[in-house]
């Protein structure tokens, strides 16, 4: 009996020794999942995982999975980078990563369906450089992000697509990759900023009027991506109600 | 006895002399009050001046409308004097097709803190991380030049890392988390 519960002893400070070691993600690692990574500083990069490492709490296995997503996921160069940098950023400024994770994901899928996710991002960063907490800088990636979905099927919805850059403008409503983006990211952003500064979505000849606003200023030689006529095409096929709907969608 | 008429008449004498007195003393008074007052007033130079400006005072509403009022009129002169000073706003060079073109240009950015230990800005063109500014002649006037391409930017000051997001020199202003973010619209140069 007694031989019995010494194995059983011993049984259990084995694996009390070598479960860490299992869960236990090494640096290096890391550092082979970022070389196939467009990571822009990788030095800072490594130092701030470094750093995760070395805190108790850090979900290392889960930052792993989301780099391994990362790179099986496609999209541009310039959007994965934007995405690493908000986990170095989260990380640097002591946030716990815990619950960047799941908007990073909803940050990758995103990038997958094509939608432009470097605003996003960036407002993110501003939140950081804002010290505001971690729930409201992940609430509004999510609200972007859900604005960012609104606004795309709404422009579908109005028979404004995009096509590959290569093959131009073919039709009315057809815009070449990068100018598609840019009035889809404008035109969230510009609601996103209407209903963080305390607007409200039945206000929308002033929603409207707003986007109106700044897609006309980035138009008139600010903007190489929004030409006048992509403006005037909006505007001609959006209507208050249709920005109304999209940023009702957006705060329910 | 003296009756009240001779007592006028003394009483007149009387004033006539002291006035005729200090006649002497009181000949370009005014011109002497005013270079007198030009002699006591400290010559307090740009930043004296804004340093009064910025200064608290005590009082209520009006007061502190008037030190914002102050505060914009500085602004004012301060932007028609570095206008030639490649501030991006007031560039109208346009590419012909209308669309900006994307060659880097110069953004002025300043901000009037005298007491300040640190001035940065933050903003999307850094991904929000602080650019510091300088005051080389200490003259409290922070400035940076940034090379941005041409389109919209959202950017803030951090002052002893305080955040002012209401920059008078820029376009709009937009609101997020709470706080105040300005805006400037970079237009194209001529491409060359």
């Amino acid at each position: 009996m007694k031989a019995r519960i010494r194995c059983l002893i011993a049984a259990f400070a084995l694996l009390a020794a070598v479960l860490p070691v299992v869960g236990q993600v090494e640096l290096s690692t890391y550092e082979q999942l970022l070389a196939s990574l467009p990571v822009s500083d990788l030095v800072r990069t490594l130092s701030a995982l470094e750093a995760g490492l070395s805190q108790p709490g850090f979900p290392a296995t889960q930052v792993e999975s989301l780099l391994r997503v990362l790179i099986a996921t496609p999209g541009p160069d310039s959007d994965k980078d934007d995405i690493v940098i908000l986990l170095v950023r989260y990380i640097e400024a002591g946030y716990s990563v815990t619950g960047l994770l799941s908007a990073e994901q909803d940050l990758i899928n995103a990038m997958a369906e094509g939608l432009p996710v470097d605003g996003v991002v960036l407002e993110a960063l501003k939140g950081i450089a804002q010290h505001r907490s971690a729930t409201v800088i992940e609430q509004a990636i999510d609200q972007r992000l859900s604005l960012l979905c609104g606004v795309r099927d709404l422009l579908f919805e109005k028979n404004i697509f995009s096509t590959p850059e290569s093959q131009g403008s073919t039709a009315a409503g057809a815009l070449p990759e990068s100018r598609f983006n840019a009035l889809l990211t404008n035109i969230a952003d510009t609601i996103s900023d209407f209903l963080e500064g305390g607007g409200s979505p039945f206000d929308s000849d002033l929603l409207y009027e707003q986007v109106e606003d700044r897609l006309t200023k980035l138009s008139e030689g600010v903007s190489p991506s929004i030409p006048g006529s992509d403006v005037a095409l909006v505007l001609e096929r959006f209507g208050p109600d249709d920005l109304k709907r999209v940023a009702l969608a957006a705060v329910s | 006895m003296m009756t009240n008429h001779d007592l006028d008449d003394v009483l007149r004498d009387v004033l006539r002399h002291e006035v005729a007195q200090e006649l002497p003393r009181l000949s370009a008074l005014e011109e002497r009050v005013v270079e007198e007052l030009g002699e006591r007033v400290p010559h307090r130079g740009f930043v004296g001046h804004l340093r009064q400006m910025l200064a608290p005072t005590r009082g209520g509403r009006i007061s502190q409308l008037a030190i914002v009022g102050a505060t914009a009129a500085a602004f004012l002169v301060l932007g028609f004097f570095l206008s030639d000073r490649s501030l991006p706003l007031v560039d109208p060079s346009i590419s012909s097709s209308g669309l900006a073109t994307t060659s880097n240009q110069d953004v002025l950015f300043v901000v009037p803190a005298p007491d300040a230990d640190s001035v940065a800005v933050v903003g999307d063109f850094s991904n929000w991380e602080a650019v510091p500014l300088t005051d080389d002649n200490e003259d409290g006037i922070w400035t940076a030049s940034i090379p941005l391409t041409p389109g919209r930017y959202e950017y803030a000051f951090l002052i002893d890392g305080l955040w002012r997001g209401q920059d008078l020199l820029a376009d709009e202003h937009v609101e997020n988390y709470g706080q105040f973010t300005s805006v400037r619209y970079v237009s194209g140069g001529d491409g060359a």
